[in-house]
């Protein structure tokens, strides 16, 4: 309970510090070292240039130079973001910069670092700067910066749930195409790809579980049980299918929207 | 507060209902859904000859993220969005026109994708004129 409580009193400082380590992590060559096949990152940072034809969001493609600057400038902010120096102004650089480095790689485009990029932005915004900071911002008020990371975080899971209210979905046959193209882990691909009804089970329960985790996070009555119940589901996903990073860091976020 | 609500809507409700808008899908999609989809690339010389261009061959001219979908792509495969490819299929076809050693006067592009396995097929096509 004390610990709970202490928590509460710091858990925005506590997630912009996690959410931090988690960027310099996912966007250096620090990724290759984590056991997850999805978190590697071509390079020394995450949006180096590559040689080849250059592809880019509205064909904007930036020069060469200009993106190592980005990435450079991208990776010293979230360091600044993660110690709480210029917090508020070094995380929204970040994210920023994070998402000019998704805009020259349109074919990389993941939604994993799209979040990781928007809630370094959410968290940037509000109180996280003020807690557990080496220099701390100016606070604008503690239930104001968690109600908008509820509001992100609840968002996710509901456009989440909404892109999987179709057949195809649903019928399991997905689920089924993510096991055959070794996209899950073997023992849960095996189990699935043997049991058809299971398929139709799991694909409606997680359809089911996203959208309901979004107004439970919003309601302050449950708020702290969905909290739990989302990090159960994506501890599952973590042991299930290896999603890259998102389960961190929706981890991250929960922390941040729960202890208002 | 109430630059804080604004600020909820906009990240929460427009920028992902603006990507639905867009064409790219809903938001979060997460592989929520398949597609079969292939490239089929023509080029045409100057007297109006056509000859096809293998989609392989341009794998080696991009960057590692593009790669995967231009290997093996003049048959039907499997993936979890096309939006990236489809989006882009006009520089497909200038980066088709360097590639292609007959040095074609124009190449045309076509994504053909279907929902599953036996679904309806759709296409787009994008065109390039080549430079001399």
């Amino acid at each position: 309970m004390r610990a709970l409580t202490s928590v509460r009193g710091s858990s925005l400082g506590l997630a912009r510090i996690a959410l931090g380590g988690i960027l310099l992590a996912r966007t250096t060559a620090l990724s290759n070292l984590l056991p997850i096949p999805l978190a590697h990152v071509r390079g020394p940072l995450y949006g180096w240039p590559e040689p080849g034809f250059a592809f880019a969001w509205g064909g904007l493609v930036l020069p060469d130079s200009v993106r190592i600057g980005v990435v450079i400038v991208r990776t010293a902010a979230a360091l600044l973001f993660l110690l709480g120096v210029r917090a508020r102004v070094a995380g929204l650089v970040a994210a920023a910069c994070g998402f000019l480095s998704l805009s020259q790689d349109p074919f990389g485009f993941i939604f994993t670092l799209h979040t990781l990029f928007l809630g370094t932005a959410m968290l940037a915004l509000g109180d996280a700067t003020s807690e557990l900071a080496l220099v701390p911002e100016r606070a604008v008020g503690r239930a104001a910066s968690a109600r908008l990371v509820q509001i992100f975080v609840a968002s996710i899971y509901v456009w989440s749930a909404l892109a999987k209210l179709h057949r195809e979905w649903l019928s399991g046959d997905t689920l089924a195409a993510l096991a055959e193209d070794s996209l899950l882990s073997p023992w849960f691909a095996h189990l699935l790809l043997g049991h058809p009804q299971l398929r139709v089970a799991a694909a409606f329960g997680v359809a089911l579980s996203e959208l309901a985790l979004g107004p439970l996070l919003l309601w302050k009555r449950t708020r702290r049980a969905a909290f739990f119940a989302a990090l159960f589901m994506h501890l599952t996903f973590d042991l299930a299918a290896r999603p890259d990073v998102m389960g961190f860091v929706m981890a991250v976020l929960l922390l941040a929207a729960a202890f208002d | 507060m109430q630059l804080f609500q604004r600020l909820a809507a906009v990240f929460a409700i427009l920028l992902p209902a603006l990507a639905s808008l867009g064409g790219g899908g809903l938001a979060y999609t997460m592989y929520a859904r398949s597609v079969w989809f292939r490239l089929e690339i023509v080029g045409v010389d100057a007297g109006g000859r056509r000859h096809a261009v293998a989609p392989s061959m341009l794998a080696s001219r991009v960057g590692g993220s593009a790669a995967p979908f231009f290997t093996g792509s003049d048959h039907f495969r499997r993936t979890y969005g096309v939006g990236a490819l489809e989006s882009h299929l006009a520089e497909v076809a200038r980066l088709s026109c360097e590639a292609d050693e007959r040095r074609p006067a124009a190449v045309l592009v076509t994504l053909v994708m279907r929902d599953g396995a036996s679904g309806p097929e759709r296409a787009r096509t994008e065109h390039a004129t080549c430079a001399r």
